[in-house]
């Protein structure tokens, strides 16, 4: 005979079931905070300006390799510091170059650095802070006195450091970068699986006879990942910014080619005859951190639905 | 209390020479001798600058005698490249004037970022949170090195009222790269500060305090602002020392001789022992806002102060 209900204004369970599941449709995380971040009008048209900058800068690039715009890289001696309009539509800088296409390569490489220096920070700082807080305890306490450490310095003094180390190349530029940008995501990482490493499925997966690999990689980090998710979107214009400053110190891009930093640069180096070498390259730089920033900050909402509940 | 202090002073100790050593290593490490110049140096010349400087000896020794000095005498040494001043003199002649162009740089910071951060939190997904919002970001989406060039060009040498750069006149010099600087901190400050207060406004006892009657002002600033600012404090512990250490890309567009200037300077040029300084320097100051970041912190949350301060940190 079955159990009685234990109190009459519950449902029962097993009848009620299979019929809620049919009318209720299931959504993932990922579909809850898309449907969420879709209401913020704000994010979405981040999001599509984002969109919008990039395809730009991508097509412009592949127009000046096939000959349509001009080389980003030769020199035009008799056409320089032309004003916008004059031949070229953004004008020319001082060696008669064309801003345009300058500009459409130099997006192109300080978006790669924007998302492969991420891609690194965000990946040392989740490996690390998942593996100090799942072991705990002395091998915690000295991952994490090492990260005050790193934190205790000056982030571009150590790349500097790394840099003049490495010699000025893309791809180091990429590493040093994504080297020092890792810490604070250690720190949200590490919180999050001390927190979580108390829970049952932990407890269930290592009763299971788990490796200690699987269970942080498969079991806790997937976990993490609505934080991580936002601090990573908020990493990436951090990231482009540094990228700018470095280039703006001679320590990031080297000449002839451009990122949108070595550009400002060479723009505030002329700024009192050829405004317009720093005013667009400025421009395209503050509305993508802009929209960048706007797009963290609206799905941090979207994931975390406690913070924006009214 | 007394035990929380002593500890945090036992792991400051650590994480200094943590600091030390890795600079040394990575300068060890890094290629290229800070005597190397234009002109080529005679052999017994640089036997002679490299047994000046104690370059000469073993590394383990050169390691000891750096830290000793640090530890023992508080002493960082004569720089390799400034002849004629010792690396004490440099930093206790550069870090008054990072400091004081930082301290009100972040003054002028939080006095304009608190409020906008409120502000924004109150008026939350409505045009005034939008408009008070973007304008926070303008400093952290335009970089300084745009915005400074841009300054100058208008304030000093369009209005005429400051000198474009250098540091001659210290009633005036001060002012543009204090703006400068803080336009960046308040980005931050409004956007911590708004989110502090959005999760502060969501607490039960707001609505409470509310529902008794109590005018939005009062809620919003007594009752929200103290729960609002924690995040914000936590925040400002590593911020501060950043800011008062000094922005060297401020103080290269302004020609500020800052602590900032000569800590890039010496990354570049090799010189080990100053930029040691600089970075010990840095260390302790963030060290120092850290802890004093964590104790306005204690003071704040009540809730911190149940389960006694060293159990909770």
């Amino acid at each position: 005979m079955d159990p009685a209900p234990l109190s009459p204004s519950l449902p029962d369970p097993g009848k009620g079931l299979p019929a809620e599941a049919e009318i209720v449709q299931g959504t993932s995380l990922g579909r809850d905070a898309w449907l969420r971040l879709r209401k913020n009008r704000l994010a979405i048209i981040c999001l599509w300006v984002l969109v919008g900058i990039v395809a730009l800068c991508l097509i412009g690039a592949l127009l000046s390799k096939a000959g349509i715009l001009p080389d980003a890289n030769e020199n035009h001696l008799d056409k320089k510091l032309l004003p916008p309009g004059s031949g070229y539509l953004l004008g020319s800088d001082a060696l008669g170059r064309d801003l345009m296409t300058r500009i459409f390569f130099g997006g192109l490489v300080s978006f790669s650095v924007g998302l492969v220096a991420t891609l690194v920070s965000t990946f040392i700082g989740v490996a690390y802070g998942a593996v100090a807080g799942y072991v705990g305890g002395r091998v915690d306490a000295v991952m994490m006195r090492i990260v005050d450490i790193l934190y205790a310095m000056p982030f571009v003094i150590l790349v500097i450091v790394l840099m003049s180390f490495f010699g000025s190349n893309l791809i180091l530029l990429f590493l040093a970068i994504g080297a020092v940008e890792w810490l604070t995501m250690a720190r949200i990482v590490r919180g999050q699986v001390l927190s979580l490493k108390k829970q049952e499925f932990v407890e269930a997966a290592v009763s299971l006879g788990f490796s200690h690999w699987r269970i942080i990689f498969r079991h806790l980090v997937p976990n993490t990942m609505g934080p991580v998710i936002v601090y990573t979107t908020l990493t990436v214009p951090a990231v482009m910014r540094l990228e700018a400053v470095l280039s703006f110190l001679g320590m990031g891009v080297q000449p002839p080619d451009s990122s949108w930093g070595t550009l400002i640069k060479e723009g505030a180096d002329r700024m009192d005859i050829s405004l317009w070498l720093l005013v667009f390259p400025s421009a395209i730089f503050a509305v993508t951190l802009f929209c960048l920033n706007f797009l963290g900050d609206g799905l941090r909402d979207a994931l975390d639905p406690k913070s924006s509940k009214d | 209390m007394a035990r929380f202090i002593l500890s945090r002073l036992f792991q400051s100790l650590v994480v200094l020479v943590g600091i030390y050593t890795l600079v040394f290593v990575l300068m060890k490490l890094s290629p290229g001798s800070p005597f190397a110049g234009e002109k080529a140096v005679p052999a017994h010349v640089l036997e002679r600058m490299r047994s000046y400087y104690g370059l000469d000896q073993s590394l383990p020794v050169q390691w000891w005698r750096g830290l000793s000095n640090y530890l023992f005498h508080l002493d960082g040494g004569i720089p390799l490249k400034k002849d004629g001043f010792t690396v004490n003199e440099i930093i206790a002649e550069s870090l008054p004037v990072s400091a004081l162009v930082g301290g009100v740089g972040l003054l002028f910071a939080l006095g304009t970022g608190i409020p906008l951060g409120v502000f924004a939190a109150a008026r939350k997904n409505r045009v005034g949170d939008y408009v008070a919002s973007s304008l926070a970001l303008v400093g952290i989406c335009l970089p300084t090195f745009v915005i400074a060039p841009l300054a100058i060009a208008w304030f000093a040498l369009d209005l005429g009222w400051f000198a474009p750069v250098g540091w001659d006149d210290p009633r005036a010099d001060w002012i543009l790269p204090s703006l400068v600087l803080g336009l960046f901190y308040m980005g931050y400050i409004a956007r911590i500060t708004r989110g502090g207060m959005l999760e502060a406004l969501n607490q039960d006892y707001i609505r409470t305090a509310l529902s008794k009657g109590l005018s939005e002002g009062r809620v919003l600033f007594v009752h929200a602002l103290r729960h609002g600012l924690l995040p914000l404090v936590s925040y400002l512990g590593p911020a501060t020392a950043g800011i008062l250490a000094g922005s060297f890309v401020v103080e290269t567009v302004f020609g500020l001789p800052g602590l900032g200037m000569h800590t890039v300077a010496a990354a570049r040029d090799r010189d080990q022992p100053l930029l040691t300084g600089s970075i010990m320097t840095y260390g302790v100051l963030v060290l120092f806002f850290n802890f004093l970041s964590d104790i306005v912190q204690y003071w704040m949350n009540p809730r911190l102060r149940g389960g006694g301060l060293a159990a909770s940190l």
